[in-house]
């Protein structure tokens, strides 16, 4: 019985999975005169929908409940603070929803992130999740240069477990010292992966000195907690102090603080690849003649020139996969023909990945 | 003397999904099942075999032959397929021909812009005779060549060796013939399912069973034992001059073709995808398609022009 079709067995069928993982480095260059808007009901700011613009990530502002101020602004930035713990941390045993917190570098036990800037990236560019390890965000103002970076994957630091996947928490490096409001490779942030927002805090950008934001510092009071100090303005050339988040505030105005001070980021996305190799094994007496119309003159297989004993030839540049109604459901191409006889047999193994 | 192994004979391939196989992904019904395989030789041309050169250069024309990026359409890829044969010795493969002899098939048309098809009234047969009417001969009130309308005029589909070398006598049927393996038992017949069905050429029930993919084309399946459709060519003295094939005789496909309730229905279609046709001083709205008709045991597929034709 002649067949066209060979059924595939289950010894036929693999599945396997795979990391692939890509390089992603961004500069200002890539998003700088592109604009800045607000987005959401005023909660979130980003690139405008400029043609040259990428919009790799929007930027928005939180501060913690707990703190003062009754301004509109600051209602915002506490149902943002609220929203974005819900979601990446959770709530506790009585229902109560987590803080972010520093590393106990920082404080001694139970020390919250009372504001925080949210880097929401694009899922473009980050994929199914950060690579570990990979993430590096560089800030220049005028008071210096910074780096937050991610060092996951050394010895003492591992990814800790929430409601969305993994994060870790992201270390100042690198400093200038009119930055060093900490010592370098103190937690100044948090990095959750697969949700793909870094958290950043606004004492990244706390000057040095009395104004230290520093376990143990007199000059903060609880309310001045939320309170942000010296943070370079849009431009960079002057500070702006405490007020920000005063009365006169905006949360926009406090996303751009950030938005224009981060000069690279660079990190690596990880898209997580489900295969399917189909071995389409090719035996020495199968697939050897052709219903091709070329195939034959006059019903006569033309490749043999009359030589019924001559082998039969075929070529193959087409590999189709298909459901038992005959429908072509994949398809695979060779980048040159393979001769096919019955002196030759083969294995195709032919991915599909999902 | 140690030299690397050939690991040519393991090849991996990356798959692309076609437009269909997308949509049962999509449905997440459970009919995206792959099953089976099969493979192609589209982009080659036997006729670049080389029989007068050295062995080794023979197919040198053909293994220089560009091959093209994967179609995500599914009815684009796999037209050729390669054939599972048992026997290695064989010289001769079975074709399908089209049979227009009077009484066993539809003679083609010939007039301009239908040349080489069949044409398909576009209108109900029992209440409308507009089209039907017009589609006539200069000289003669009678429907013009390639006209399907009624049950008795259908098309005819011979399958068998198209060499005068064989007997026209002998059915592959036989065991004896050397081919029955490749008689072909079933077949599928692809339609644009926006246009036409098939239907039997008496009966004029229409096939059932049919498939139909994301680009609206149907697939019927018929097999023999369904003696509507598929019959043993009879390879007698007798019947001989009603066989197109010159060689050994295999099956016979016929069947009928009448337009969609929508086709009939609505001129979206034609307005978008038809072109208009003069015959005899009437105007014609017409789409030209095909029919494919495919067997299923050697793969061999024959396409027939159809033209779905309404008065304008």
């Amino acid at each position: 019985m002649a067949n066209s079709y060979k059924y595939l067995s289950d010894n036929d069928r693999v599945v396997s999975s795979t990391d692939l993982e890509t390089s992603v480095a961004i500069s200002q260059s890539n998003w700088s005169g592109s604009g800045f808007q607000t987005l959401t009901s005023s909660y979130f700011t980003g690139l405008t929908g400029s043609t040259s613009a990428v919009r790799y990530f929007d930027v928005t502002v939180g501060r913690h409940p707990d703190t003062s101020g009754a301004n509109t602004s600051q209602g915002l930035m506490e149902k943002v603070y609220t929203e974005m713990a819900k979601v990446l941390l959770g709530t506790d045993v009585s229902g109560n929803i987590l803080n972010f917190a520093f590393d106990s570098d920082v404080d001694a036990s139970n020390n919250p992130m009372y504001n925080a800037y949210f880097l929401n990236f694009s899922r473009d560019y980050f994929k199914d999740e950060f690579k570990k390890g990979s993430f590096n965000l560089n800030f220049s103002c005028s008071l210096g240069t910074a780096s937050l970076v991610d060092k996951s994957g050394s010895a003492e630091v591992t990814a800790s477990s929430c409601p969305v996947g993994e994060y870790a928490r992201l270390f100042i490096s690198g400093a200038d010292s009119d930055l060093r409001v900490v010592d370098d490779n103190r937690v100044q942030g948090l990095l959750f992966y697969q949700a793909g927002i870094a958290v950043v805090s606004p004492t990244v950008f706390a000057k040095s000195g009395s104004n230290a934001y520093v376990s143990g510092n007199t000059n903060f009071t609880d309310n001045q907690r939320g309170i942000w100090l010296t943070i370079p303005n849009a431009s960079g050339s002057t500070m702006v102090d405490q007020s920000i988040l005063s009365s006169s505030a905006n949360l926009q105005t406090a996303s751009y603080s950030l938005y224009a001070n981060i000069q690279t980021a660079s990190f690596s996305s990880v898209t997580e690849m489900h295969s399917t190799l189909y071995f389409c094994r090719l035996f020495n007496n199968e697939f050897n003649y052709s219903s091709n119309p070329t195939y034959l003159t006059n019903s006569q297989i033309y490749v043999k020139n009359g030589d019924p004993l001559s082998l039969p030839i075929s070529y193959i540049t087409t590999i189709g996969l298909y459901s038992e109604d005959d429908q072509l459901l994949a398809v695979a191409k060779l980048s040159e023909p393979i001769k096919k006889t019955p002196e030759v047999e083969a294995i195709i193994r032919t991915r599909l990945d999902f | 003397m140690s030299i690397f192994l050939n690991n040519s004979g393991d090849i991996i391939l990356d798959a692309v999904l076609t437009d269909e196989g997308r949509r049962r992904l999509a449905k997440g019904d459970g009919t995206f099942k792959i099953v089976k395989f099969a493979l192609g030789d589209d982009e080659i041309n036997y006729k670049n075999y080389d029989l007068t050169a050295p062995s080794a250069l023979k197919d040198q024309d053909i293994m220089s032959t560009p091959v093209l990026e994967a179609f995500t359409n599914n009815a684009a890829s796999l037209k050729n397929k390669l054939i599972t044969i048992a026997d290695k010795n064989l010289l001769f493969l079975p074709v399908l021909k089209l049979n227009q002899i009077s009484g066993v098939g539809r003679i083609v048309a010939s007039e301009d812009n239908f040349s080489g098809g069949y044409i398909i009234p576009v209108e109900t047969s029992q209440t409308s005779t507009t089209t039907y009417n017009n589609l006539t001969g200069s000289s003669s009130n009678q429907p013009i060549n390639g006209v399907l309308r009624s049950t008795l005029d259908f098309i005819a589909v011979d399958q068998g060796i198209d060499s005068s070398t064989l007997s026209k006598l002998v059915s592959m049927k036989d065991a004896a013939s050397g081919f029955s393996s490749l008689y072909e038992t079933e077949y599928n017949i692809i339609i644009d399912s926006r246009l036409g069905i098939i239907q039997a050429k008496n009966s004029g029930v229409e096939l059932q069973g049919k498939s139909i993919d994301d680009d609206g084309m149907a697939i019927y399946s018929v097999r023999e034992g369904n003696t509507e459709y598929v019959n043993q060519i009879v390879a007698s003295e007798a019947q001989k001059n009603n066989n197109v094939i010159l060689g050994n005789q295999g099956s016979r496909l016929q069947f009928n073709i009448v337009p969609t309730a929508a086709a009939i229905s609505t001129n979206n279609l034609f307005n978008s995808l038809g072109f208009s046709v003069i015959l005899n001083s009437q105007n014609f709205t017409a789409i030209r398609t095909s029919v494919k008709v495919v067997g299923r045991t050697t793969g061999y597929t024959l396409d027939i022009p159809v033209i779905f034709v309404k008065k304008a």
